[in-house]
C-alpha cells in the first residue's frame, strides 16, 4: 500500500498526463527508479486508464447501426416544431445517414451478409472443413484465433459439427477474424458466427429469408446463431 | 458550407463528438443518437457556420447542448420514477457503460467518473480514452488549453480519490487484457 503525499500523487498524475516539462520529467523518472511507492501509484493510474478505456470502448459498428435508425430516433425531438423545420431536419438526417452508410461500406468492401454465409454452408451440405476433437482443443483454437474461449455443452439433440469457411478467403460477415461453427440441432443445422466484440456489426437477416439470428456476448466475444429455428438452441448452451 | 463538405468534416470529427456525448451522458448507445441529432440540427444551421472558425468546436458545442438537454431530461424522468424502480440500479452506476472482464471495478470507476462535473469529466475522457492533445481538447470544447490541462489533472486526482481503498483491485486488473491503448 503506498503512502504518497497529495503533492506526490499530483506529480504522478502530471507525469501520466504529460503535463510536465522536460526537466520535471527527467527528475521524476530518476525518483521513479528508486521509489517503489511512486512506481506502484503509476501502476494504479495505468489500471485506471485501462478501466476508462474499457468503459468507453468505441464501436464503429454500433455507430453504423445507430445511423440506420436515425430518422426514427430523430422524430420525437422535433415534435411541435414547424413542419418545414421538421422535414428539413429529417432530410439532413437522411444525408448524414447516407454518408455514414457509404463510409461504412467503403471501409470494408469485403463484407457479405449473414444469409450469404448460410447459403454457402447449405451448398456445402454443412460439411465442416475441420473439427476439434475435444474441449481443450476447441478452446485452444478459439484462444489462438480470437484471444478468448468458451465451450458448448453438447446434448443428445445438440452436436457441434465443426468449423467451416464462411466464404472463400476474401469475404466475411463481420471481420477477417470471423469464425464459423456448424452445429446440428436434431435434424436441423445452426451456424454460429464468432468474432471479437469490437468488430461487431449488429448483423441482421432480411425478413422473408426464412432465417433467424440470435446474438450473445461472451466476455469480449460476440456470437450470432443463425438458423431457420424460431429460438436459439446453441447459444443457451455456451459456457465461458 | 455545402452538405458534401459538411459530411466530410462531420466524418472527420465524428469520433470526438461521440466521446463528448458519451462522457456527458455516461451512455455509449445514447451518445450515437445525440451525435446524430446534433448533426441533423447542424445541417439546418449550415448558413450560420463561419468557415474561418473551427468546425469541430462548432459541432462540439451543439453536441454538448443536445447531450446536456438529454441528460437533464433523463434526470427528470428518473426523479419521477417510483422509488422501487430505482433500487435496481446501484447508486452512481452508469447503466450505459458496458463492463467487461473487470466488471465490478469498472462499475466503481464509472460511478466515480460520473460524479465529476460534466466539463472536467469530458476533458478526462477526451484525453485518456480518445488520446487528444490538450490543444485539441481545448479546440473541441472551446476552452483555453490551460483550462483543458487543469481539468484533466484535477479530474484524474478526484477520480483517484474516489477509488481510495481499491488499490489492490486496481493493481490486480493489470494484465487481464483490458490494457490502455
Amino acid at each position: 500500500m503506498n503512502q504518497l503525499t497529495p503533492i506526490e500523487l499530483s506529480r504522478v498524475a502530471a507525469y501520466v498526463d504529460e503535463a510536465m516539462t522536460a526537466e520535471e520529467r527527467a527528475q521524476f523518472e530518476s525518483e521513479l527508479a528508486v521509489n517503489a511507492a511512486l512506481r506502484e501509484e503509476l501502476e494504479i493510474q495505468a489500471s485506471l486508464d485501462a478501466s476508462l478505456n474499457r468503459l468507453f470502448e468505441y464501436s464503429a459498428a454500433e455507430a453504423g447501426a445507430e445511423a440506420v435508425a436515425a430518422p426514427r430516433a430523430l422524430a420525437s425531438p422535433f415534435v411541435g416544431r414547424s413542419r418545414v423545420r421538421r422535414w428539413s431536419a429529417l432530410a439532413a438526417a437522411v444525408v448524414v445517414v447516407g454518408v455514414t452508410a457509404w463510409v461504412m461500406t467503403r471501409r470494408d468492401p469485403n463484407l457479405i451478409p449473414p444469409q450469404q454465409v448460410w447459403a454457402n454452408m447449405e451448398k456445402a451440405n454443412f460439411v465442416p472443413n475441420w473439427r476439434c476433437e475435444d474441449e481443450p482443443t476447441f478452446r485452444a483454437y478459439l484462444n489462438s484465433r480470437l484471444g478468448e474461449s468458451f465451450a458448448i455443452d453438447e446434448s443428445d439433440s445438440l452436436k457441434v459439427v465443426g468449423w467451416g469457411y464462411s466464404s472463400d478467403y476474401q469475404f466475411y460477415p463481420i471481420s477477417e477474424q470471423t469464425l464459423t461453427l456448424i452445429n446440428r440441432v436434431g435434424d436441423q443445422h445452426a451456424v454460429v458466427l464468432i468474432d471479437r466484440a469490437e468488430n461487431d456489426r449488429a448483423l441482421k437477416v432480411p425478413e422473408g429469408s426464412g432465417l433467424h439470428l440470435y446474438r450473445k456476448r461472451v466476455g469480449d466475444l460476440v456470437l450470432y446463431e443463425m438458423s431457420p429455428m424460431s429460438e436459439a438452441r446453441v447459444l443457451p448452451r455456451v459456457r465461458s | 458550407m455545402t452538405p458534401e463538405e459538411f459530411a466530410r468534416r462531420y466524418e472527420e470529427c465524428h469520433r470526438t463528438l461521440w466521446f463528448i456525448a458519451a462522457a456527458i451522458l455516461g451512455d455509449k448507445t445514447q451518445a450515437h443518437d445525440v451525435v446524430q441529432e446534433a448533426a441533423a440540427i447542424a445541417m439546418t444551421k449550415l448558413a450560420e457556420f463561419n468557415p474561418a472558425t473551427n468546425f469541430t468546436a462548432w459541432m462540439g458545442q451543439i453536441v454538448r447542448y443536445v447531450a446536456l438537454n438529454e441528460s437533464r431530461t433523463r434526470q427528470r424522468r428518473r426523479s419521477s420514477t417510483a422509488p422501487d424502480a430505482l433500487d435496481s440500479v446501484p447508486a452512481g452506476r452508469s447503466a450505459g457503460l458496458a463492463t467487461g472482464v473487470s466488471g465490478q471495478l469498472d462499475e466503481h470507476v464509472a460511478a466515480g467518473l460520473m460524479s465529476l462535473d460534466e466539463l472536467p469529466r469530458t476533458c478526462l475522457v477526451l484525453r485518456i480514452v480518445h488520446g487528444l492533445a490538450y490543444s485539441e481538447i481545448a479546440a473541441a470544447l472551446s476552452i483555453p488549453e490551460g483550462t483543458a490541462m487543469s481539468h484533466v489533472h484535477r479530474s484524474r486526482l478526484a477520480l483517484r480519490e474516489r477509488l481510495r481503498g481499491r488499490e489492490d483491485e486496481l493493481r490486480s486488473t493489470l494484465g487481464t487484457g483490458g490494457g490502455a491503448r
